[in-house]
């Protein structure tokens, strides 16, 4: 990580470090050194929305998946259910499982590499330890058993996928229908060969975070804790769900907005509006309106807009989760953590469940159909939170129209105001430590972003950064990195 | 609670491991599985050939199979054609799972896995990284130059047809 303190008491960190993509966060500091303001921006920028137009709709569960190597098969599932919607189909059942089989090894896949790779080192070795070393190298160093148990785990999430579809990243397979490959017999024994030593991983992972916060709780407790709206999807009783579902937004104080929506009305609900400063969009809660309607989607969302779990072990957990505020929603940022190890554990238990199904193996894998309606839309959970696909075709199946609502851009103001949270904890003035910047880094790193696919407001982002005083007035511009 | 041993016994196959790195979408980024295409047509005893956007943590298991792992990827800066071992590094400048030196993977296969990779690495400078399927001619040539460089290198190891 550099960082400079510019002229104008503007401090810049660049690249932020320990994420998936790249950005830059500006510090805005008063005369008397305190934060005025911070900010994340993202410098990257894909136009997947605009390069998709034209294509035949049929060929987007393939080539989603390129958008995000981290959450490939979030891209690919969504894709397919908008498909299945343009030809009024369903999935065959042992379709239909493969693709959440599929979708829980990748939210183990994702989970474990924000949780064991990017952020513990933070927790294990130290939030000023030697930059150099606070990383997986670090973590190898100082605790081989928990690097490798990391590095496995991460492993197991990805042979999932390769072993039904022959590819762990930007997987292909997962088509209209359903799927395009089967599970064998001796793949899914593989697979359940994991379940014991992945479990075990899991649990460990949430000792360490539950001992890290019950040693330092007024930090974890204060560490960009701030009141917003959540997003997340549920079952029909109320239970988390990643891969399928309804969708459930409650306020600040726990309180239900609205329950059970059916994805396909996600526009009657949310709403964007482009900034000047990101490529990011500002995603909002459309009742509530611009600037009062933020809300956050993701591990932390989804645990606090839940009802319970689906699994024994993480209902356990759950349990304890919903305790940290008296069955309210936990707002503070620092647990998104903990939810993130709760929800790998709860995809293990369920992974496990769908290999003991005697139809995983079933050769009856996709429905077929055609192009029969010019619309479609298809949610699910991405690791980081609630995923949208929008599709408008011609009359030939040629899309006219992709709308992506990613889960990062979701969480864009949420992660803007973390960062802006922490620098005021943290920063005082000039004379400003790298373990201090790496605190405001944290923040964005709670949110585990995947910016590559998040960044796609085409056309409307000017291609220079502005620094603004608190008056307005421009007082420094950045080259993007 | 440590993991057991037996569980995580990587077998040895005493074979070469050639891993071509790069994205064939980026133009001359593709040079490396190109290279590493050529080799396999080749049909060498003993010689894997992998073809990876890049390279990941979560494949170490796999190559601490090999007893040798020659790395073919392109490079923005340096020679236009380099062929070298490389050694670990203690510290790590690891920013994402997007970026992980060849340094860093062999010092995490000391770390974790107590074993040595022996990983050379054959670099060839690119001149264009934009989006397209097409790799310069010059860098093409180069290409064919690396083809005979590893082909040469495994033939004194004893590799053969």
């Amino acid at each position: 990580m550099d960082s400079q303190l510019n002229k104008d008491n503007t401090i810049l960190i660049s690249p932020v470090t320990r994420i998936e993509g790249h950005a830059k966060i500006t510090i805005d500091l008063n005369a008397d050194g305190t934060v005025k303001d911070a900010r994340f921006h993202v410098n990257e920028f894909r136009g997947f929305e605009k390069f998709c137009e034209g294509r035949y709709f049929t060929e987007m569960p393939s080539i989603t998946p390129r958008i995000c190597g981290i959450c490939p098969v979030s891209h690919s599932v969504s894709s397919a259910k908008a498909c299945e919607m343009i030809m009024g189909i369903k999935p065959t059942y042992t379709g239909d499982l493969l693709r959440r089989l599929i979708h829980l090894g990748q939210m183990i896949s994702s989970h474990a590499l924000s949780f064991f790779h990017l952020s513990s080192p933070d927790f294990i070795l130290g939030w000023d330890s030697d930059p150099a070393l606070r990383n997986i190298v670090g973590i190898a160093q100082a605790s081989p058993d928990l690097a490798l148990r990391g590095i496995r785990l991460r492993k197991f999430g990805q042979e999932i996928s390769e072993r039904i579809t022959g590819k762990k990243i930007h997987i292909m397979g997962i088509v209209p229908g359903g799927m395009g490959s089967v599970l064998t017999e001796e793949n899914r024994k593989a697979l359940l060969g994991w379940i014991t030593e992945a479990t075990d991983t899991t649990l460990m992972g949430i000792e360490i975070i539950k001992k890290y916060h019950e040693q330092n709780k007024e930090m974890v407790n204060s560490f960009a804790n701030f009141p917003t709206l959540y997003l997340g999807t549920v079952g029909p009783e109320g239970e988390m769900e990643l891969y399928d579902g309804k969708l459930r937004f409650i306020d600040q104080d726990g309180k239900i907005l609205q329950d059970q929506i059916d994805p396909k009305n996600y526009l009657d609900y949310i709403a964007e509006r482009s900034i000047d400063w990101s490529y990011l969009k500002y995603p909002y809660y459309k009742p509530y309106g611009y600037g009062n309607g933020f809300y956050r989607v993701g591990p932390l969302a989804r645990l606090n807009v839940a009802s319970k779990m689906k699994t024994p072990k993480a209902q356990k957990e759950f349990l304890n989760f919903k305790s940290i505020n008296g069955n309210k929603p936990v707002h503070g940022t620092f647990y998104f953590h903990y939810a993130r190890l709760i929800e790998m554990l709860g995809s293990i238990e369920e992974a496990e469940r769908i290999l003991h199904d005697p139809k995983i193996t079933s050769t009856d894998i996709q429905a077929l159909g055609s192009h029969n309606y010019n619309e479609g839309i298809g949610s699910s959970e991405a690791p980081r939170g609630t995923l949208f696909h929008h599709y408008k075709t011609d009359e030939n199946g040629k899309l006219t129209m992709v709308n992506l609502l990613i889960a990062t851009g979701q969480n864009n103001p949420a992660m803007n105001q973390s960062v802006f949270e922490v620098a005021k904890q943290y920063v005082r003035g000039k004379d400003v430590k790298e373990g201090a910047l790496n605190r405001v880094e944290a923040a964005i790193r709670c949110y585990d972003p995947c910016l590559s696919c998040s960044t796609h407001a085409i056309g409307a982002m000017p291609m220079i950064i502005e620094i603004k005083d608190h008056e307005g007035e421009t007082v420094h511009v950045l080259k993007r990195g | 609670m440590s993991l057991n041993e037996d569980k995580i016994k990587i077998p040895s196959k005493a074979e070469t491991l050639i891993i071509g790195i790069g994205n064939p979408l980026r133009c001359d980024d593709g040079v490396g599985s190109y290279i590493a295409d050529c080799i396999e047509s080749k049909g060498l005893k003993g010689v894997k050939v992998w073809v990876v956007h890049q390279l990941n943590v979560e494949d170490l298991e796999r190559m601490l199979e090999y007893n040798r792992i020659i790395l073919v990827d392109a490079a923005i800066d340096g020679p236009l054609l380099d062929f070298r071992p490389v050694g670990k590094s203690e510290k790590s400048a690891l920013a994402s799972s997007h970026h992980l030196s060849v340094e860093t993977l062999i010092s995490l296969a000391q770390s974790i896995y107590h074993k040595d990779l022996h990983i050379h690495l054959c670099s060839i400078k690119g001149s264009s990284f934009e989006v397209g399927d097409k790799i310069s001619p010059d860098v093409l040539e180069r290409a064919q130059e690396a083809v005979e460089l590893i082909c040469c290198s495994l033939m004194n190891l004893g590799v053969r047809n």
